[in-house]
């Protein structure tokens, strides 16, 4: 061969060699690049038809008989057509914050799954009834505090954005699918739209205060959101006697310090909660609940979990400014979980059941005795006036507020009261009449919220009957509220006639009523930290007294006689020392429930 | 000058690639060599660092303290600190797999180490996600987006992989497999609603004394039951370095040398070839300094593009190494080594190259061309007086163990010089030998192999190419079979750890399948004597004197009296290994201080005990004696007599609801063994590719020098020499060369392989003499016919010319 035939064929192996080293590194990347797009369809794919499930879950779990999807045919098919296209609206939206959200995948595909459980079926069943269930079915599946805190936010938003939209498209489609076989549910439907319509038709700027007002709550609502759901009931029997009494884990054999740590780190919840809630962030919390509350308290009934998230922010709102003292005294009574309260702790459980609810409540007083301690150690008296201070200051603005302040005077005052003569313990300051009153606004408050919430479900299910009830109940003519308006041809402005009025009376009431129980539980504290206090030196004696053992079956009448006179003595002790009522709470709450 | 110099390489391309490859494999294997220890140390330190990453002090849990604790307010106040990364580390398990749980706090998570993600991506606002290595979601078979199941006792957790890591940073440490998730969620595991941690990891400024932060925050009340120290053990690291790369340190001295010798013996090779051409030169009246800016100029642009061509080579093979032993390319290119190696290879290049010159100065033009090869009287002196010198220092060395590893590294430099040096002869010995047959390809060889230099050159090149190969395999062998055999002595082991100090062994006892068990403290610890600090294994328990098959030096009777006894005084009884002995004098009787836990143990050495576990850095002292220093035991020892698995397996199902972390002592040497085992393999590979170098550089050396004998072999054809004689003539030379150097090898490989292991001692490690005469053979072998069928490979054949004169 030539030299230049060499040559050539050297340079023509050389390019091809580089164009092989070439195609192969660009080939490789258009693989790689067609195997992410593969991967990131496959992704969209999974999410949608996770989310597909959610909302098959979700319509057959209020009906049965549902499915989803229908064609506008068979929508117009079933018998209650317009609660179809009504609930397939709001959950539709609820849906598009699911699928918007960073909730993974596969936590959707088993939400979709729970929802086919006993629980998920009786919760979607009678989502107002059952709306307990809310929180074991969410932590069956493994939403974290988080993921609740993320979900409520973005739902927030959604009802603001999107609420007018869904119900407009309700609209259209329920004028598209009038059948002869649906009439009257489709009619009923329309007339629900079209008001809620009318509340939630929004401007620009509106949206955009609501919005701004959320966005500047956002924090404190995720932290308040995720603090209530991390904390509920449950989780906090579960975790604090289940779980540190327990024998096995990584924490068998406890000891203090490893208790204190827990505990601690338990609390430590409750203080990222209160570094949160600054005076500046509940003013802006109180301000976002008000924005949302004011536009869509009841009207949104259509769907029941918007209408009990904005139940739930109304209910918040009663205690936004209590938070931080209430954090401060969780923290102290978390102080007074040592190994020693532990071992009390399950000396009742263990005994539980042979004892009776007296026997219980002597027990748990000692508990209480030792909380009662605790939060006197860890909260200054000042802290205590402040705190009632600022619940007297929220009350006098808006009677919902004013119901913290006088559940504590009156808690204050059961707790030690003998049910024969009622007599508070301060009477000069609370009188037996204001006691009453107190337990009169306490109840009326409940009405006449009631009174709100029925008339609103009479909107929409055209219940009159549960209206009436709870109007009788009432008895708003002791407020001097005399209705000119025909109740059963103008209810509209019956309802709007009275309601204004009640809430003036009730604002008027609880201004009055406000000043008492602050001035009262200033003086029941400060019986505590007086110089040489009898109160405190009971509640100290009877926080360290021994438990009281059940009796065995072979008991004799005798000792039975001698435990229930020690147990009566236990019981009017700690009235003495004013701790009964927490031991009664505790009881009720922990065990009884 | 410039176009005579190019001219120059251009007319000979073959000998230009040659020699340019030539220098590129020197280079290569010096950074190698340079870059090995380096590279051990850096992958060590970055298992060994994997977990506690970038912090400087460490805070955990210890058998007798409590298992949880909180960050104290006071550890962020103390000068120096810069960060505190709480963490919470669980054995939790995978459908009843371990796994190691640990959480930070999401701000935290990034802190001590980077996660460098294969797939997905790290959510922190997710709790429930985690991160998995790229390994652990191949066991598991999941992907990104998938959940898994944790447990531990009792409780149960839920966690999404987020994201797939590759194994770098934390997940060096993947065994059991590791899953890094959030704080308060892998808390779940213990207790809901409560942020816990058991680990605290401090962060320093640069600045700051590690031990002063450390001493300020044992004073901290919270952590005074705690274990505080610093989070690296660096003198750990560097033994553990030592104790792997010794024996290659050793032989890559000499391989460093050899590829120096290389970059020489192949511009020697064409030494006759530029003679003739100075010759030519100084006939057309060319200067002496013209002769040599010519010759400067060639062999610079030759070690130059060497160099260059080198350091790519060297850059490339190594980090190829690297990723195929150590998976890993953690390890970084140390640019001064490469240059260093760049310049030793240039510089001996260039220098290589006017040897021919000053060759040439010594006789006339006449006298140069045409003088044959004829070894001078005054070089026969040198093996004579090396070899005598080898003999003298191998005496001393196996006769004197004080200074034997000093005069084992001159044994090893007088043995070389010898071989090296009286191989030239061996050669003209064996060719006249074989002068008298009556083969004409054998005859050929024969009588041209005395007269040629680059046979004898290459002969000693090739001999001690073959000796420093197998010197690096046997390195080799000795490091693997040593790590491998004590992880073997304990294979019927099962290890239970995170325990608590008052844990009941007789549970352990009932186990089905236990033969016997024991509580012991079971960790690293500090051992100071006279002359040495050392890092050692304490083994916490007299009982694991009948448990580990130890070879008594001191009667055992003896040493298990004395441990067992004496548990009231301050200096307590303990048995060490024979390597003490051996290698810093250690007796009976001497005291030594033992750190372990921040405490200091007096002990005295009650007897020598020989065993390869820890490569002997181990110490025996008694529970009780431990006890009263304050160290709690925090391991139970259990020896199987079934199927251990089996019975780590029942131990398991035993404490399900412990947070025992229950593995057998495999499973528990696992992430050792499969780092050592990389180590083991880059060693292997090494040794393999130095090797291969060798012989490629034998080979371009052959084709250098063959270059400035073509006239020869016309002359041969011309007088009636077939080709085929000519290339058995050629085949035979190489097969003679071959053959001598792997017999003159196979010889001193023994020599070489004791020195080796006296030498070891500079290097704090005591090893007894193993030598496995198969490798030996294997390697020589291999070299030895790659070498020999060159002519049949390189198809010599083809080359010759039957030109008219």
């Amino acid at each position: 061969m030539k030299k230049t035939v060499k040559i050539i064929i050297a340079i023509v192996a050389c390019v091809v060699v580089v164009g092989a080293v070439f195609g192969g590194v660009f080939g490789a990347r258009a693989v790689e690049k067609n195997r992410e797009g593969a991967r990131a369809h496959r992704a969209v794919q999974e999410r949608q038809d996770a989310v597909a499930s959610v909302e098959f879950g979700f319509l057959s779990g209020v009906n049965a008989a549902w499915d989803y999807p229908l064609t506008a045919d068979e929508v117009a098919d079933l018998e209650k057509a317009g609660d179809y296209v009504l609930a397939e609206e709001w959950t539709s939206l609820i849906m598009d914050v699911l699928y918007a959200s960073n909730l993974q995948t596969e936590k959707i595909n088993k939400l979709a799954r729970a929802m086919q459980s006993d629980n998920g079926k009786k919760l979607l069943g009678d989502f107002g009834d059952n709306f307990e269930l809310i929180i074991p079915l969410l932590k069956e599946v493994g939403f974290t505090g988080d993921d609740v805190a993320h979900i409520v936010t973005a739902l927030l938003n959604a009802l603001v954005d999107d609420s007018e939209g869904v119900l407009t498209s309700a609209r259209d489609r329920l004028v598209a699918i009038k059948s002869e076989k649906s009439a009257t549910n489709v009619n009923n439907a329309l007339a629900t739209v079209n008001a809620e319509l009318s509340f939630v038709t929004f401007s620009e700027t509106e949206k955009q205060d609501m919005k701004s007002a959320l966005l500047d709550a956002k924090d404190v609502i995720e932290q308040l959101a995720s603090f209530v759901y991390d904390t509920s009931i449950n989780s906090f029997t579960d975790h604090i006697v289940n779980v540190i009494a327990s024998d096995d884990g990584a924490l068998a054999d406890i000891t203090d310090g490893e208790i204190r740590t827990v505990v601690n780190a338990m609390l430590s919840g409750v203080r990222n909660l209160k570094s949160v809630m600054s005076e500046e962030k509940i003013a802006k919390l109180n301000h976002a609940i008000l924005t949302i509350t004011d536009r869509f308290d009841g009207n949104v009934s259509t769907s029941k979990i918007f209408s009990s998230l904005v139940n739930y922010a109304k209910f918040a709102y009663v205690f936004t400014d209590s938070i931080p003292y209430l954090c401060d005294m969780a923290t102290a009574f978390g102080e007074s979980v040592d190994a020693d309260f532990l071992t009390l702790v399950r000396r009742i459980e263990a005994a539980s059941e042979n004892m009776n609810a007296n026997h219980r409540s002597a027990n748990f007083s000692i508990l209480a005795a030792r909380l009662t301690t605790a939060l006197f150690s860890g909260v200054e008296e000042e802290e205590f006036e402040e705190f009632a201070g600022k619940l007297y200051e929220q009350a006098v603005t808006d009677y919902r507020r004013s119901l913290p302040l006088i559940i504590i005077d009156l808690f204050v005052n059961m707790t030690s009261m003998n049910p024969d003569d009622n007599e508070p313990l301060h009477p000069e300051i609370l009188s037996k009449q204001s006691f009453e009153d107190e337990f009169a606004f306490f109840l009326k408050y409940s009405l006449v919220t009631g009174f709100e919430s029925a008339y609103y479900d009479y909107l929409q299910d055209g219940d009159m009957e549960k209206l009436i009830e709870a109007h009788r109940a009432c008895k708003f003519e002791n407020m001097g509220i005399v209705n000119p308006y025909d109740r059963d041809n103008d209810t509209k402005r019956w309802f709007e006639y009275i309601m204004p009025r009640a809430n003036a009376w009730m604002n008027e009431e609880a201004a009055r009523l406000a000043l008492i129980a602050k001035n009262d539980i200033i003086a029941c504290v400060g019986d505590y930290f007086a110089e040489n206090s009898e109160v405190k030196a009971a509640v100290q004696e009877f926080a360290a007294r021994a438990f009281i053992a059940p009796l065995d079956g072979d008991a004799t009448e005798e000792e039975r006689a001698a435990l229930n006179a020690l147990i009566a003595t236990y019981i009017a002790d700690a009235k003495t020392a004013r701790v009964f009522g927490i031991a009664e709470l505790i009881r009720v709450l922990f065990v009884e429930s | 000058m410039l176009k005579l110099a190019l001219r120059n390489i251009k007319s000979k391309p073959w000998r230009t690639a040659a020699t340019v490859l030539a220098i590129a494999v020197a280079i290569a294997m010096i950074f190698a060599m340079l870059s090995f220890r380096e590279t051990v140390y850096n992958y060590i330190g970055a298992t060994e660092t994997a977990v506690a990453g970038s912090s400087s002090v460490k805070i955990s849990a210890q058998s007798s303290s409590d298992r949880v604790f909180d960050v104290a307010g006071d550890l962020v106040n103390i000068d120096g600190v810069e960060e505190v990364v709480p963490s919470l580390y669980l054995y939790a398990e995978i459908d009843g797999e371990y796994v190691q749980a640990r959480g930070f706090e999401n701000s935290s998570l990034e802190k001590l180490q980077k996660i460098e993600i294969e797939s997905g991506e790290i959510n922190t606002s997710l709790s429930d996600n985690v991160v998995i290595s790229k390994n652990a979601a191949k066991h598991f078979g999941v992907s990104v987006g998938d959940a898994l199941t944790l447990s531990l006792g009792t409780r149960q957790i839920v966690v999404y992989v987020g994201a797939i890591a590759k194994a770098s940073g934390y997940f060096l440490d993947d065994s059991p497999y590791l899953i890094i998730g959030n704080i308060s969620h892998v808390s779940k595991l213990i207790i809901a609603g409560a942020t816990l941690c058991n680990e605290i990891y401090v962060k320093t400024a640069e600045s700051a004394n590690v031990y002063e932060i450390v001493n300020a925050i044992k004073n901290i009340e919270e952590y005074q039951d705690m274990q505080v120290a610093p989070s690296h053990d660096y003198r750990y690291i560097d033994e553990q370095t030592t104790a792997l790369t010794a024996p290659v340190v050793l032989a890559g001295a000499a391989v460093l040398v050899l590829a120096v010798a290389i970059i020489a013996f192949i511009f020697l090779m064409g030494e006759k070839e530029k003679i003739d051409f100075i010759a030519r030169l100084k006939i057309v009246g060319a200067t002496s300094g013209q002769i040599f800016a010519v010759f400067l100029i060639e062999s610079t642009l030759l070690a130059c593009v060497g160099g260059l061509v080198g350091s790519a080579v060297a850059v490339g093979i190594f980090a190829l190494i690297i990723r195929l032993t150590l998976k890993t390319l953690i390890v970084g290119v140390n640019v001064a080594y490469l240059f260093g190696a760049a310049v030793i290879g240039i510089a001996s290049a260039i220098v290589s190259s006017l040897y021919p010159i000053f060759k040439s100065m010594k006789g006339s033009i006449r006298q140069n061309q045409t003088s044959t090869y004829k070894p001078s009287k005054r070089a026969a002196i040198l093996p004579i007086v090396s070899g005598v010198l080898a003999v003298v220092c191998l005496i001393v060395e196996c006769c004197v163990y004080s200074v034997a590893k000093y005069f084992a590294i001159l044994s090893m430099v007088f043995v070389v010089m010898a071989v090296f040096s009286a191989a030239p002869y061996a050669l003209r010995l064996v060719s006249a030998l074989l002068a008298k047959s009556k083969n004409p390809s054998v005859k050929t060889a024969s009588k041209l192999m005395p007269r040629g230099k680059r046979f004898a050159r290459s002969t000693s090149i090739l001999t001690i190419g073959i000796a420093i190969s197998v010197m690096l395999f046997m390195a080799w062998n000795i490091t693997t079979s040593v790590f491998d055999s004590y992880i073997k002595s304990v294979e019927n082991f099962v290890f239970v750890s995170n325990i608590k100090s008052n844990v009941d062994v007789a549970g352990f006892n009932e186990v089905e399948g236990v033969e016997n068990a024991t509580k012991m403290v079971w960790q690293k610890s500090e051992l100071r004597g006279a002359g040495f600090e050392n890092t050692v294994n304490l083994l916490g328990s007299a009982d694991v004197l009948d448990m580990i098959n130890f070879e008594f030096i001191t009667a055992k009777d003896n040493v298990k009296a004395a441990i067992v006894s004496n548990h009231d005084g301050n200096v307590h009884p303990c048995a060490v290994d024979i390597s003490l002995q051996k290698l810093y004098g250690v007796k009976v009787g001497d005291t030594l201080e033992l750190t372990v836990n921040d405490k200091v143990v007096k002990v005295s050495v009650a007897g020598f005990l020989q065993h390869n576990l820890f490569n002997g850095n181990y110490i025996v002292v008694s529970a009780e004696c431990l006890k009263a220093e304050g160290v709690e035991v925090d391991t139970v020892l259990i020896v199987a007599s079934g199927d251990v698995e089996e019975v780590a397996g029942n131990i398991k199902q035993k404490y399900a609801s412990q947070n025992y972390y229950a593995v057998s002592a495999l499973e528990a040497y696992k992430w050792d063994k499969e780092s050592t085992s990389a180590v083991f393999n880059l060693v292997g590979t090494l040794a393999v590719v130095v090797g291969v170098f060798i012989l490629i550089v034998a080979v371009f050396a052959t084709i250098v020098g063959r270059g400035g004998e073509e006239r020869s072999r016309t002359a041969l054809l011309n007088a009636g020499m077939s080709k085929s004689s000519l290339r058995g003539a050629e085949l035979f030379e190489h097969i003679i060369v071959g053959t001598l150097s792997f017999v003159i090898a196979y010889a001193i490989s023994v020599l070489l392989t004791v020195s080796l292991i006296h030498a070891l001692a500079l290097f704090g490690l005591y090893f007894e003499f193993v030598y496995n005469a198969w490798i030996v053979a294997v390697v020589g072998v291999c070299m030895a016919v790659a070498y020999a069928i060159c002519p049949l490979v390189l198809n010599f054949k083809k080359g010759y010319k039957l030109k008219r004169e």
